[in-house]
């Protein structure tokens, strides 16, 4: 057996309060693609960022071609032939393409006293990369005016400028369309061909089908399993991803679904959501799936008057409503909760009260003033429904673990008294044990009569808590599937991509 | 080249200088603007220069408030040193370390401490004032030798000496920005800090040294505005940050970092130094120049900051409906 | 020890040294005679009534450079008004008036654009001096007598009529500070502003209002102003906002946004207050007071920075501390 080019064994990484990595492998051959599979929050992102130097593991060996190695920060990853092309793309939008491939490495040149940047030199093998990946690029545009599809080639071909030959590839296709999608398949595949390695992150598993060789599988922090891509299916890399059979980790009951209690109809906002209507019933969970990118967020923003829509309408109960802004949404109960908990969801610095209570102080003021009294007795009644694992409701948001942090959102959503709840990604960033009791959560708000609107990335867990999905695709709602036998991830993935 | 020509037309840059042609070409014709081009351009060297400087600091998403009192100190020890008999090089290496250790101040203060720059520089402005008073005779000079005057006065018609000083600055620091490394870093660590900590740069470093390089220009700045005058009267200098920082967001620099170009000063500071002839010249005085100063950054920062495609498509729509 | 006390109990047991320097240091108890000690205040009572509103928008991260100038603009208005007319109660509106139009114009740029706060204000202080030019030239404004009295005005011999706005104005912003919801948007804007804007609140308002109330402020500021100085003309107002700055900043509030209290810079402003009026007892000069301010402003700037960085590592020591008592605990339950 050849030695592999890359090898990491036994990384340890924490955080405080959460433990992000422990005994972490993973093997790399030369010229393979191998992909790392798992949920959302399984620890890809930072054994990646580990791999990287964004972050240094707390013990652990890594091997280049079997030398042990350190990497120190990001540059030291790059010189030794690693490079990583991240979800966010961390271009600079106000430089030109070609000044981007080459920061903090331009090529330089004598002249006289003075090392110059040789533009010449610079623009050459620009170009000759963007041969290489088999695309056609504007040099002198700026990345800014470009879209999310040349940007991932401009990283692509900032990381053969450093002349790597491992590359990390995060979710690449996340927000491409399928054009976009082929063409950066074909680029993969010339990578390929020249004896590039290169690790793909994605959990679409007809991708991973399609272009690894070998598939490892992580789970919570820790390494699952490794096999050949044609030894293993699909079905045992879910059961290897979940670690548990499916069923049993969704505490679903089977709920009478009520009356219609919310009608969207025909919302748009240019570019984004087009012409979206459906109902929602009582006591419903409804999911709702698509890349991310799709809409979802947006559509749910529309909804509830946290970002303008150019047209459509929204009947609760029968009535038509007016929603200017987030605030009118709260008063009429339809309530959200973001996905991204850190920038939307939760003011992290201050306490578990004062977040719980951000969206409802008024309710619980008179004329301004707050009514401590009964902000401390409602928060404390939520803490515990939810069981909010904290010493006290004074305790700051930042310091407490995901599942909790997730908790106080949701304890500020149902502070509200929302009849119908949208929760986008619930369980992002979540530790298994967390996920389960917020499951059990969404469940008794649905058998109390709210209505559940569940926004998800993460399919098995929307197959697990909805009663129906709405699939979405570019802004569009392109199918829509009740409970049953074809309710699957195969179905929902095909409509969805 | 025809391209190059309908490029740089269509820039920012290109808007500015053909405004600042038409607006020359007006002052000319409505009033005797004209007939002290020479005092005009003295203007324009230091704000040249001074505004370069600032706009170094906004490049990198960080402002120095105290880039006009800073002159004042500057005045009194090239002052100082030039009636002593002290070489102009030496007196201008003198105001560059000036300049050099009031920025290292500054700097190291907002790096290391975390401080917004802004609130840093706001209390430098007290240090100097403070220390205006507390110099020999309040920080002022008289009696400069003439010579040396005369020296600040050096023209070729009605181009000084320190125009062209000035302008082969600018063009080195044109040169500067594309051709060195730590020219692109500038870009890179004032664009995004943390795209540029991922491609091996370190922000912190390079938002230091441009910190230090703006002190060494404010200095040469001092020089130039103080040189051509027969004296130096520190408090003089109080109020021309808000010049700087006009001409530096006219350039086109955003003040989230990471944009400008020094093309761009030239233009500004022509139009900003013809707004401060043209105040004098039709007798407005500085009511109206200070009112002129505000709309105008606000104006300009506004440009910069502002989503016209986003406020496009709003029209558009409405147009539509 | 020092750790445990909170920040304005430091800055209390602060002022407290520095009377008690300043009491010895001049000669015959002259710093402790109550109609000095008390009349440290009048020194700075306007800018004390500026610092409560900029505590409010410093918290919100925000920033209000044209404090100064509008103070004198308002100032100039309303002398100007009352030269006129010769009506007091008329002169009061105009500088309230003047005061709450330009720290709408504040507001309404920085919550409406993009702009950030301390380029927005630092063009409408430029704009605010133009007036000041517009309205006085180089000449300076006396006010009514009228105002002049009420502001200097002493109750039992020595309790300055300043003070007691002061103290007054204090009580108000405090309570609001503690009890409104106004006050706790404030912070969670400082730290988040998105996270409130999706709790329903609209944050675009919120800052509208508090950059309209320093302008407010700044107005009514202006009228205690004549009781200090009887004159006021367009340089009155050059570089007032440092020093308004300094005290919110010597006060404890983050220039971050977050965190801060309005009790800390109400302390701060007494302390300048005294450091003034001892520098020029002891025979400084105004000059020294600049330069002491400068230093007052940088070495706060600087102690916060470290104090909250120790703060945070205090917490987040704490935190762990918890966390793997809970898994202790959750292990043994199973």
């Amino acid at each position: 057996m050849t030695t592999p080019i890359l090898k990491l064994e036994n990384i340890q990484k924490s955080f405080p309060g959460v433990r992000a990595l422990h005994n972490m492998q993973i093997e790399l051959m030369k010229g393979e693609l191998l992909a790392v599979c798992g949920e959302n929050g399984a620890g890809k992102s930072t054994l990646m960022k580990v791999i990287t130097g964004v972050y240094h593991a707390d013990s652990g060996n890594i091997y280049l071609n079997g030398e042990k190695i350190t990497i120190k920060e990001p540059n030291d990853a790059y010189s030794k032939g690693i490079a990583i092309i991240f979800q966010e793309t961390s271009l600079f939008k106000d430089l030109t393409v070609l000044e981007n491939l080459y920061v903090g490495h331009e090529p330089r040149k004598q002249v006289g006293p003075f090392k110059v940047i040789d533009y010449q030199a610079m623009r050459e093998k620009a170009k000759e990369i963007f041969n290489f990946l088999g695309v056609d690029m504007d040099l002198d545009v700026i990345v800014d005016k470009l879209g999310v599809a040349s940007k991932q080639m401009v990283e692509i071909a900032k990381a053969m400028t450093y002349g790597a030959q491992i590359l990390i590839l995060d979710e690449p296709t996340a927000a491409l369309t399928n054009k976009e999608v082929t063409a950066l398949f074909s680029t993969i595949a010339r990578l390929k061909k020249q004896g590039i390695s290169m690790i793909y992150i994605s959990h679409r598993m007809e991708e991973i089908f399609e272009l690894a060789d070998r598939v490892t599988v992580i789970r919570d922090g820790e390494y699952v399993n490794t096999a050949n891509i044609n030894e293993v299916d699909e079905n045992q890399l879910i059961t290897w991803m979940v670690g548990r059979e499916m069923s049993n980790i969704y505490p679903k009951t089977d709920l009478e679904i009520g009356d219609t209690l919310m009608e969207v109809s025909h919302i748009k906002h240019e570019g984004l959501v087009n012409d979206i209507s459906f109902k929602l019933k009582k006591n419903e969970i409804l999911g709702i799936a698509g890349l991310a990118g799709a809409g979802r967020t947006e559509l749910a923003e529309c909804i509830c008057g946290l970002m303008s829509k150019d047209s459509g309408k929204i009947i609760l109960e029968g009535k038509e409503l007016e929603i200017a802004d987030y605030k009118d949404a709260i008063a009429q109960g339809i309530v959200y909760a973001s996905e991204d908990r850190k920038k939307y969801g939760l003011v992290i610095a201050m306490s578990v009260m004062e977040n719980t209570t951000m969206s409802i102080l008024d309710q619980i003021s008179n004329k301004s003033l707050i009514d401590f009294k009964k902000e401390r007795e409602l928060t404390d009644a939520y803490m515990k429904e939810l069981q909010v694992k904290a010493p006290n409701r004074d305790f700051v948001v930042e310091n407490l673990s995901g599942g909790n942090q997730q908790k106080v959102l949701l304890s500020k959503a149902l502070v509200a008294k929302p009849k119908v709840l949208i929760l986008d990604e619930p369980t992002r960033g979540v530790d298994v044990g967390a996920k389960y009791e917020i499951y059990k959560i969404i469940e008794k708000l649905a058998s109390e009569g709210v209505s559940i609107i569940m926004i998800s990335s993460d399919m098995p867990e929307l197959l697990g808590m909805a009663d129906r999905i709405l699939v979405i695709k570019a802004g569009q709602l392109v199918w829509e599937v009740n409970r049953g036998p074809d309710m699957t991830q195969e179905k929902i993935l095909e409509k969805a991509l | 080249m025809n391209t190059v020509i309908k490029d740089f037309l269509k820039s920012r840059e290109g808007y500015l200088g053909i405004f600042c042609v038409i607006f020359f070409a007006f002052l000319c014709l409505t009033s005797n603007f004209g007939n002290d081009l020479y005092s005009y351009f003295k203007d324009v060297s230091y704000m040249l220069i001074g505004g370069l400087a600032a706009c170094l600091i906004i490049m990198t998403a960080n402002i120095d408030i105290s880039s006009g009192t800073i002159l004042g100190i500057v005045g009194f020890v090239s002052g100082s040193l030039l009636k002593m008999g002290v070489p102009i090089p030496a007196v201008i290496l003198a105001a560059m370390a000036v300049g050099f250790i009031n920025s290292y101040i500054l700097a190291f203060i907002t790096i290391k401490f975390r401080v917004p720059s802004m609130v840093v520089s706001l209390a430098m402005i007290k240090l100097h004032i403070g220390l205006f008073p507390l110099l020999p005779a309040a920080g002022r000079i008289t009696n400069i030798p003439g010579e040396i005057i005369a020296m600040g006065n050096i023209r070729f018609g009605f181009v000084p000496l320190l125009l062209i000083i000035a302008l082969a600055i600018l063009i080195f620091f044109m040169w500067f920005m594309k051709y060195t490394k730590f020219g692109r870093d500038i870009y890179a660590a004032g664009g995004s800090p943390e795209s540029a900590k991922l491609s091996g740069i370190k922000p912190n470093k390079v938002i230091f040294k441009t910190f230090l390089v703006s002190g060494c220009l404010l200095g040469i700045t001092g020089i130039m505005f103080w040189l051509p005058s027969s004296q130096v009267q520190p408090s003089g200098c109080i109020g021309l940050e808000m010049t700087f920082i006009t001409i530096a967001v006219v350039s086109g620099a955003s003040m989230f970092g990471g944009t400008g170009r020094p093309i761009g000063i030239l233009f500004a500071a022509m139009l900003v130094a013809m707004l401060q002839r043209a105040c004098i010249l039709w007798h407005l005085g500085n009511a109206w120049l200070y009112t002129f100063y505000g709309i105008i950054v606000i104006l300009a920062v506004l440009s910069t900051v502002s989503d016209f495609g986003e406020l496009k498509r709003k029209l558009f729509n409405r147009a539509q409906a | 020890m020092l750790s445990r006390l909170s920040y304005p109990q430091i800055l209390t047991i602060i002022l407290i040294v520095l009377i008690a320097f300043f009491a010895i240091i001049i000669p015959n108890g002259v710093f402790l005679r109550p109609r000095v000690l008390l009349g440290t205040t009048t020194d700075v009572a306007y800018l004390g009534l500026m610092a409560l509103p900029m505590t409010l928008i410093i918290l919100t991260g925000g920033i209000d450079l044209s404090v100064g100038f509008l103070m004198a603009a308002s100032g100039m208005l309303c002398s100007m008004v009352f030269k006129m007319t010769g009506s007091l109660p008329l002169g009061i509106l105009v500088a309230l008036g003047a005061g709450l139009i330009g720290g709408a114009l504040n507001g309404f740029i920085v919550s409406r654009t993009k702009i950030p706060p301390f380029i927005a204000t630092l063009g409408t202080m430029s704009i605010f001096n133009g007036i000041t030019w517009f309205v006085g030239g180089s000449h300076s404004f006396t006010s009514s007598s009228a105002l002049v009295e009420i502001g200097s005005a002493r109750f039992f011999g020595s309790l300055p009529s300043q003070l007691i706005v002061l103290v007054i104005m204090f009580l108000i912003f405090d309570f609001i500070h503690n009890r409104s919801t106004l006050g706790r948007y404030l912070h969670a804007i400082g730290y988040n502003e998105n996270a409130v804007n999706f709790s329903g609140v609209n944050t675009q308002r919120v800052k509208f209002g508090i950059y309209t109330l320093s302008g407010f402020m700044c107005g009514f500021a202006a009228l205690t102003f004549f009781g200090r100085s009887f004159e006021i003309n367009s340089t009155t107002g050059l570089n007032m906002n440092i020093e308004v700055i300094t005290m919110v900043v010597l006060g404890g509030t983050s220039v971050m946004g977050g965190v801060g209290t309005i009790r800390g810079t109400f302390i701060a402003t007494l302390i300048v207050g005294v450091l003034r009026k001892g520098l020029s007892l002891m025979g400084a000069s105004g000059d020294v007071y600049n330069f002491v301010l400068g230093g007052v402003l940088i070495v706060s700037l600087i102690a916060f920075a470290y104090l909250e960085a120790r703060k945070k590592i205090v917490s987040r020591t704490n935190a762990i501390k918890n966390l793997t008592e809970s898994a202790v605990e959750n292990t043994a339950g199973k």
